[in-house]
């Protein structure tokens, strides 16, 4: 449990850390809560980490209009006991409070859970059902990349070499925008069984939108695209709740392993599909 | 407080920091073995020597593990070379730089899988290490009833929060070692029979220990090494495991399975019990798991009165670490074996589980056909309904488990205390690591010689100042541990009075007095414990444990905080093997939950509020006590099992209970 050699840079800017990472063999450092634990296990070993965590003004939560944009530094912790983030985008709220420990929480940032894109994190999936969008910033200058082209594979995303997060913008809950976020654990254990994202525009009996994404049961977090079609445009029911969840254990690729076989977490997905859409309904319908 | 030292706290100048290469193959041919500056099997060939709890000579000395792996490699993690340099970052870095060539071969990693296979070592006839019949011979009774079943308890690690860890450091005459352990003795008798030295020549001192369960009881190949490590450089070697080495190594508890058939009259009167109880010991032989499957065995019948019963108990050898004690050790499977039975044949009856317990319980003392000797069973079960407000708990489909105590009280252990310039120094051999013995040893030196207790200091284990001593295992400390301390206490009293006539605490304070005893004791210190417990279970077959409450005979309860403690604490792991706990293998022997996180260490989001109650009904042993440490993992697994079988509708036969299996 002692990592291999590495050199540590610890810049101040995001100018000069962006610099740094023209290394080959460098890696952003952000809260060290997914990092750290594989260089001590040596599951992967960097030449170079570049800590971005003493570059002030990173971990902002700014309130627009029509959109909240996030610092990649932003904690776990604090997203989840954010006011503003409780009343204007829930979904984040409620994810972040499910994440691991306290001690982890703490520690642990969204640009880092974002970034890492382990198919098991909790935020990718609550960032491609808000629609995110992500600004990557490099010495070549900034682009923004859409929630659903940034999560490539496990442990991958569309974030190139020399590329930092440098934000995250996700719209203000609209009206009549219903949510949940739902996650099955199995004890004491870390990771998801599986995990559902769900966000509804909800417009009298009718589901007008759905965007609905899965963590723990494929390579990497995605859309359940044909769940979401289903229900488009539909009148809730239960039924059609159900048939959704059906759709995307059909659909959704996940492996036996220590946490469950697949057929259990197929069954658990659809389970959690169709509680995270009555869930999401019940809570879009009774707002204004 | 904040004075803590634990081995790795402990610095010694110059010191190397060790690393063991491990295994990647549950079984292959060891090609070779090439590196800077190791240690491998080809220069340390010694023997795995056992000591501690539940030792045992090997059937077979083939069949002992060695230190370093030669020739062959029988389980993923087994310690193949050792790398040595003076930080541990760089030790981790050479691991790395060894290289190990392996053919592997067709490993066997389940009991099923081992008997049926070819055997594993070469020059052996068959994988079963050992075979017993413990009970009387009978014909099968003429029965109205018989049920049958398969009952499992996964294999599990003790997880104590401080994992094992060593220093070994040689001043060119004796070698001292600092360790983590439940036993100063056992190490030291350990590593001079491993490395034949003279026990004059070694000294172990015992750091503050962070917990143990069992594993920190015996001998293991790493402390061998580094033994030898520190002889051979001249410099204090440090070795401390990692989380991922104690899932992957450290000896692993439970791993039994048993088939038990029991006849019953209608009225549920049982006529009889055959079985076998199978316990997965692992790549060698030796140690404990020669001794788990009769020792289960003896103990099956629990408090029930059965004339006739028969088990066949048997060690089967499989391609994973040395099977061990954790917490129970034996106890917690027998009574899983009985209490699973009693479920099904109430139900089967459609009778009260309740009333089929105490239907088949004596009012006299008992001793069954395969040796457990038992008190009057049904005063205390009848009490316990009571103090457990089963009838209540019942509406609520409430699980009940009930079960004898067996603690390891043979054969005594020692104890020391001295008496000098107004200060009271006491040594146990049994060593504690983190139950609190130097309450009870404070209590028992008051009540006996009068001395005020804060003049009273227990001391870490240390071979040096305590000449003999057993260990800390098997719910022993309070009552083997306690008898010696009293009887020091007599005897130190009786010198007194024989040099000075009437006793005075305070005379006896001003001067010197040195008292050291071997109490011995002989036979079975049995008590009762039961538990109940009640559960909810949702859609997804995630399990929420309502209420859990423990009803213990104590005997004499000599601290109830440390008593509260110790059972709480149980009572978790024993949620924790009921529900999360398990280690599990690929079909090619590699550990899948090799991260505490996987492991299933229960943590305290999940836990229900405990409540603990309390019999005292005194004992034999001259301060009263009676066994605790392992009732709570015995009893919790049994009421929750139940719970959640009443809950579920559907048949538990195993632990931990599957999420997925009581899934709708």
């Amino acid at each position: 449990m002692y990592p291999p050699e590495f050199e540590y840079f610890a810049p101040n800017s995001i100018e000069d850390a962006v610099e740094a990472l023209s290394n080959e063999d460098a890696k952003v450092l952000a809260g060290g809560q997914s990092l750290l634990p594989l260089l001590k296990s040596r599951f992967a070993t960097f030449g170079k980490l570049v800590d971005i965590s003493r570059i002030t003004g990173l971990d902002y939560v700014k309130i627009e209009e029509e959109s909240i944009r996030i610092g990649p530094m932003a904690t776990i912790a604090s997203l989840e006991s954010n006011g503003d983030i409780q009343r204007l985008q829930p979904l984040i709220s409620e994810a972040a409070s499910q994440i691991a420990d306290p001690l982890v929480r703490n520690m642990g940032t969204i640009g880092g859970n974002v970034s890492h894109s382990d198919p098991a994190n909790d935020m990718p999936p609550v960032m491609l059902a808000l629609n995110a969008k992500f600004t990557a910033i490099s010495k070549s200058g900034e682009r923004s990349i859409d929630a659903e082209k940034f999560f490539v594979d496990s442990f991958q995303t569309a974030l190139e070499h020399g590329e930092i997060l440098k934000e995250i913008e996700v719209p203000v809950r609209r009206a009549g925008q219903g949510y949940s976020y739902m996650k099955l654990k199995k004890g004491s254990a870390d990771f998801s069984v599986a995990a559902v994202a769900c966000a509804l525009d909800v417009s009298g009996k009718t589901i007008k939108r759905a965007r609905i994404a899965l963590a723990s049961v494929s390579s990497k977090a995605e859309i359940a695209n044909d769940a979401c079609r289903h229900i488009e445009g539909k009148e809730f029911s239960e039924s059609l709740a159900e048939e959704a969840g059906a759709i995307a254990a059909k659909n959704a690729d996940p492996r036996s392993d220590s946490y469950g076989s697949e057929e259990y977490k197929r069954r658990a997905l659809g389970m959690l599909v169709k509680d995270s859409i009555i869930k999401a309904y019940i809570r879009g319908s009774g707002s204004i | 407080m904040g004075k803590g030292q634990y081995v790795d706290d402990i610095m010694l100048p110059n010191m190397l920091y060790m690393g063991v290469v491990r295994s990647t193959y549950a079984r292959a041919k060891l090609i070779k073995v090439s590196g800077k500056d190791i240690i491998d099997g080809n220069e340390l060939k010694a023997l795995r020597a056992s000591v501690g709890e539940g030792a045992a000579t090997a059937s077979n000395l083939d069949l002992m593990e060695p230190i370093l792996a030669r020739d062959m490699v029988y389980y993923v993690g087994q310690p193949v070379a050792a790398v040595f340099s003076g930080d541990r970052y760089s030790a981790e870095d050479r691991i790395a730089d060894v290289e190990v060539e392996y053919e592997p071969l067709k490993a066997f990693n389940t009991v099923k899988a081992a008997m049926e296979g070819k055997p594993i070592h070469p020059g052996t006839s068959s994988n079963v290490l050992r075979e017993t019949v413990v009970g009387n011979a009978f014909d099968d009774p003429k029965a109205d009833v018989v049920v049958e079943d398969e009952l499992t308890n996964e294999r599990i690690m003790p997880n104590p929060i401080e994992t094992r860890g060593i220093i070994a450091d040689y001043d060119g005459k004796r070698l001292t070692i600092y360790i983590s352990t439940q036993s100063v003795h056992s190490i030291k008798r350990g590593i001079c029979s491993s490395l034949k030295l003279n026990p004059d020549d070694v000294h172990v001192i015992q750091a503050d220990t962070g917990g143990g369960f069992g594993s920190k009881g015996g001998l293991y190949p790493e402390y061998v090494i580094a033994a030898y490590a520190a002889m051979k450089f001249k410099r204090p070697v440090k070795w401390i495991e990692t989380r991922r080495e104690h899932l992957l190594a450290t000896n692993a508890g439970r791993g039994v399975h048993g088939r038990m058939k029991l006849f019953a009259d209608r009225s549920g009167k049982l006529l009889a019990l055959r079985g076998e109880i199978t316990v997965d010991s692992g790549a060698f032989g030796g140690g404990m798991a020669e001794f788990t499957a009769s020792y289960i065995a003896m103990q099956v019948t629990g408090p029930y009165m059965i004339e006739k019963a028969s088990i066949t108990a048997r060690s089967v050898m499989t391609n994973k670490p040395v099977q061990g004690p954790y917490r129970g050790a034996g106890r917690p499977e027998a009574a899983f074996m009985m209490e699973r039975m009693m479920d099904m044949l109430a139900d089967r009856l459609k009778i009260d589980p309740v009333k089929l317990r105490l239907l088949n319980m004596s009012d006299k003392p008992f001793k069954s056909p395969l040796g457990l000797e038992i008190d009057a069973a049904k005063p205390f079960f009848e009490k316990a309904v009571q103090e457990l407000d089963y009838e209540r708990l019942k509406g609520d489909k409430a699980g009940i488990g009930f079960f004898v105590l067996v603690p390891a009280l043979a054969p005594g252990e020692t104890a020391r205390i001295r008496i000098n310039s107004g200060k009271v120094d006491v040594w146990l051999g049994g060593n504690a690591h983190g139950q609190g013995h130097e309450v009870f040893v404070r209590k028992l030196i008051r009540e006996e010689l009068g001395i005020p207790e804060e003049l009273v200091t227990l001391n870490k284990g240390d071979t040096d100042m305590l000449q003999s001593g057993i260990g800390s295992w098997g719910s022993r400390s309070a009552i083997a541990g306690g008898a010696a301390v009293v009887s020091a206490a007599r005897k130190l009293k009786k010198d007194f009075e024989a040099k000075h006539g009437k006793f005075s605490t305070t005379e006896l304070l001003n001067g010197t007095y040195d008292s050291f005893v071997f109490e011995k004791q002989e036979g079975q210190l049995n008590s009762f414990g039961a538990n109940i417990a009640t559960a909810s279970i949702d859609r997804y077959g995630v399990v929420k444990v309502r209420e859990c409450i423990a009803y213990y005979d104590l005997g004499r309860m000599l601290n109830p905080p440390m008593v509260r403690g110790q059972i709480i604490g149980g009572m978790a792991q024993g949620i924790g093997q009921t529900l999360y706990e398990e280690l599990v293998h690929s079909d090619d022997g590699q550990l899948l939950t090799a991260s505490i996180s996987d492991a299933g260490v229960p943590i305290a989001e999940n836990m229900p509020e405990f409540i603990v109650k309390v019999a005292e009904n005194g004992s034999r042993l001259p301060h009263g006590a009676k066994g605790l440490g392992e009732a709570p993992t015995i009893g919790v697994p049994l009421a929750l099992c139940r719970a959640i079988e009443l809950v579920s509708g559907k048949r538990i036969r195993l632990t931990p209970v599957k999420q997925e299996y009581l899934s709708d």
